[in-house]
């Protein structure tokens, strides 16, 4: 082929590459990144133990290291958690007796903190003579976080003031249900039902929405005035485990919410939320933000088993 | 040979401009079945937002009907537009509604109709105040406005259709008249049925919602639109006409009601007593109401990060 002719197919192709292209390049200013994307995944501290730290075998009367990764993959700054590690006294011993509790703080994944932060605790154990009778011994070293965590979510609602549509005119928006996935906390909201309820003053309604509640992390709800007595092996009451303070506002109104604080039932459960003052009638539909904050205690242990060889 | 030939084509083609009809001058502007319209200019406001700034809406609203006419005889089409939909403690100052005094209609002088702006403003706050990620605000516009239809149709009035005497007629009575396509009005007149009875003439106008919002009372408008707008005031139309100098004499009563968006009202006029024969003549049928149409806009607005 002639390079004259090869210009000239090359050059209408390139022509039309050139113009057809930027329709499929991404506008980066289209989708701004706000907090709530950050909002995702039904974690909260993820915690693993590094890499043979401890070992998986190790000797009698030998020093070894514990060292633990935790990193906040939810949305929420941690400001004061708790680390502990539990071990087989008769055993292992930690070299310095201070390093079983430790306090922590890590933030959370936000615009400027995409991944979440993370640290690593490195403590320093050493392993006991095991009996004369045994050959090895297998120990368990288990590691706790304890933390205070907060779900948060705002959703736009519609508050329908015509609820038998008396009215003829056109509604912004109709009430449903609505299903959500995990928030970036191991406490979700999982589902919203919102309804508009006739209020005594016949002029009103009062929006009321239930709120279902589960707990997706692999780990406790407990009371969040509590998290330093579980992590201290402190002992810790049965009303004290599964509680969740709720607050609820619909725009600038806080909701009248029950039960408060809620008690996770097999580790979900609902709370019923109203506009006591309600709404008045003669207003059309709307829509409006409802923000949901959900405070608990959480805890979630992670163990590793030694092998103390002689 | 080839450049006379190519002479007189150019010469053609520049010629033959001259002699297409022009058809701006004969258009019927009492044709269609739109009234005011409304719509967002675009990007006022854009789909996207963020808080802690100004807000602005902007709808432009059109006459696309026939009414009123700039000529003075008609009345006035006083349009107001109201804003619902979103949280207004979210945003601010927002105006909750708007008045044009008059939009005249399309006529001989402005064939595109009237055309007008206007814009609401205010604030959106700061949503950290509020502990708030996003909010999807939906703007609902609504203009509630008086509006006339003029249906006009020449008509066949023979005083003696059933007369057994041989004469030459100008006109015989059809089944019906049909008026298509509407007369520059939301609502329309759609068909007229004319029967002659023994001492008058009887015309069955048949009347249909034909745009995309609601008829209201013209009496209510004021009062009830848009936000108590129910059975009781919806659906109503004012029928009147003239024909042969007579008024119509309608039934039932003013307003009549529209059931599913259609109606009827039976209007009669007296036989004409001094004329034997057949003749045309112009029926003018006037229908007033109130109507309302809605626009809607969804804007989300996001916490600045």
């Amino acid at each position: 082929m002639k390079p004259n002719k090869i210009i000239k197919i090359i050059l209408p192709v390139t022509i039309i590459l050139v113009l057809f292209m930027p329709g499929c390049i991404q506008n980066p200013f289209v989708k701004p990144t706000t907090q709530d994307d950050f909002r995702t995944g039904s974690q909260g501290i993820l915690m693993e133990f590094l890499a043979n730290a401890p070992p998986g075998e190790t000797y009698e009367e030998y020093p070894f290291q514990i060292g633990v990764l935790l990193q906040n993959t939810g949305a929420y700054d941690i400001k004061n958690g708790f680390i502990s590690f539990t071990i087989e006294e008769d055993y292992m011993e930690l070299m310095n007796q201070n390093d079983g509790v430790a306090r922590f703080s890590l933030k959370g994944k936000s615009v400027a903190l995409p991944t979440g932060d993370q640290l690593v605790k490195i403590i320093k154990a050493k392993t006991k003579k095991i009996s004369e009778q045994s050959e090895k011994h297998d120990s368990t070293i288990l590691a706790s976080v304890c933390y205070q965590y907060q779900t948060k979510k705002d959703i736009t609602v519609c508050i329908d003031t015509d609820i038998h549509n008396l009215k003829k005119m056109q509604k912004v928006c109709t009430i449903k249900d609505i299903t959500l996935t995990p928030q970036g906390a191991p406490v979700a909201i999982t589902k919203i039902e919102s309804d508009m309820l006739p209020a005594e003053d016949d002029n009103l309604i009062k929006p009321a929405f239930k709120i279902h509640i589960k707990n997706v992390g692999n780990g406790e709800v407990i009371d969040k005035s509590k998290i330093s007595d579980v992590c201290s092996s402190e002992p810790l009451e049965h009303r004290e485990l599964n509680i969740v303070d709720i607050k609820v506002m619909l725009s600038n109104e806080k909701l009248e919410c029950k039960p408060e604080p809620l008690k996770l039932k097999s580790n979900e459960d609902e709370v019923r939320c109203i506009l006591e003052k309600g709404v008045p009638k003669d207003r059309a539909t709307y829509t409006s933000p409802l923000t949901i904050e959900l405070d608990y205690g959480y805890t979630y242990s992670l163990s590793k088993k030694v092998t103390i060889k002689k | 040979m080839r450049s006379i030939i190519l002479t007189f084509l150019i010469l053609l083609l520049f010629f033959s401009f001259g002699c297409t009809q022009k058809t701006g001058d004969s258009t019927d502007y009492r044709k269609g079945t739109q009234g005011i319209v409304m719509s967002f200019m675009a990007d006022m406001p854009p789909a996207k937002m963020y808080d802690n700034m100004p807000i602005d809406l902007v709808v432009e609203i059109k006459n696309k009907g026939a009414y009123p006419q700039p000529t003075g005889i008609t009345g006035l089409a006083i349009i107001t537009t109201y804003l619902s939909g979103f949280d207004d403690t979210l945003i601010m100052g927002m105006p909750k509604q708007m008045s044009i005094p008059n939009l005249e209609g399309k006529n001989p002088y402005n064939p595109e109709g009237g055309y007008d702006v206007v814009s609401f403003r205010g604030n959106i706050i700061n949503f950290d105040s509020r502990n708030i990620d996003s909010y999807n605000a939906n703007f609902l516009v609504t203009s509630c406005y008086n509006y006339e239809t003029i249906a006009s149709q020449t008509v066949c009035v023979d005083p003696e259709p059933y007369s057994t005497k041989e004469k030459t007629k100008v006109c015989t009575i059809p089944p019906s008249y049909s008026l298509s396509g509407g007369q520059g009005a939301p609502v329309a007149v759609t068909k007229i049925e004319e029967t002659v009875l023994s001492n008058k003439i009887q015309f069955k106008i048949y009347i249909k919602n034909l745009g995309d919002g609601k008829v209201v009372d013209k009496s209510r408008l004021n009062i009830d639109c848009p936000y108590s707008l129910d059975y009781t005031n919806l659906n109503k139309v004012y029928v009147s006409g003239r024909v042969s100098g007579y008024s119509l004499s309608c039934k039932p009563a003013n307003p009549i009601n529209l059931i599913n968006g259609e109606g009827s009202a039976i209007c009669t006029v007296p036989k004409p007593a001094m004329s034997k024969s057949a003749y045309t003549t112009p029926l003018q049928v006037k229908l007033e109401y109130g109507y309302s149409s809605s626009i809607q806009k969804s804007v989300e607005i996001l916490n600045t990060p």
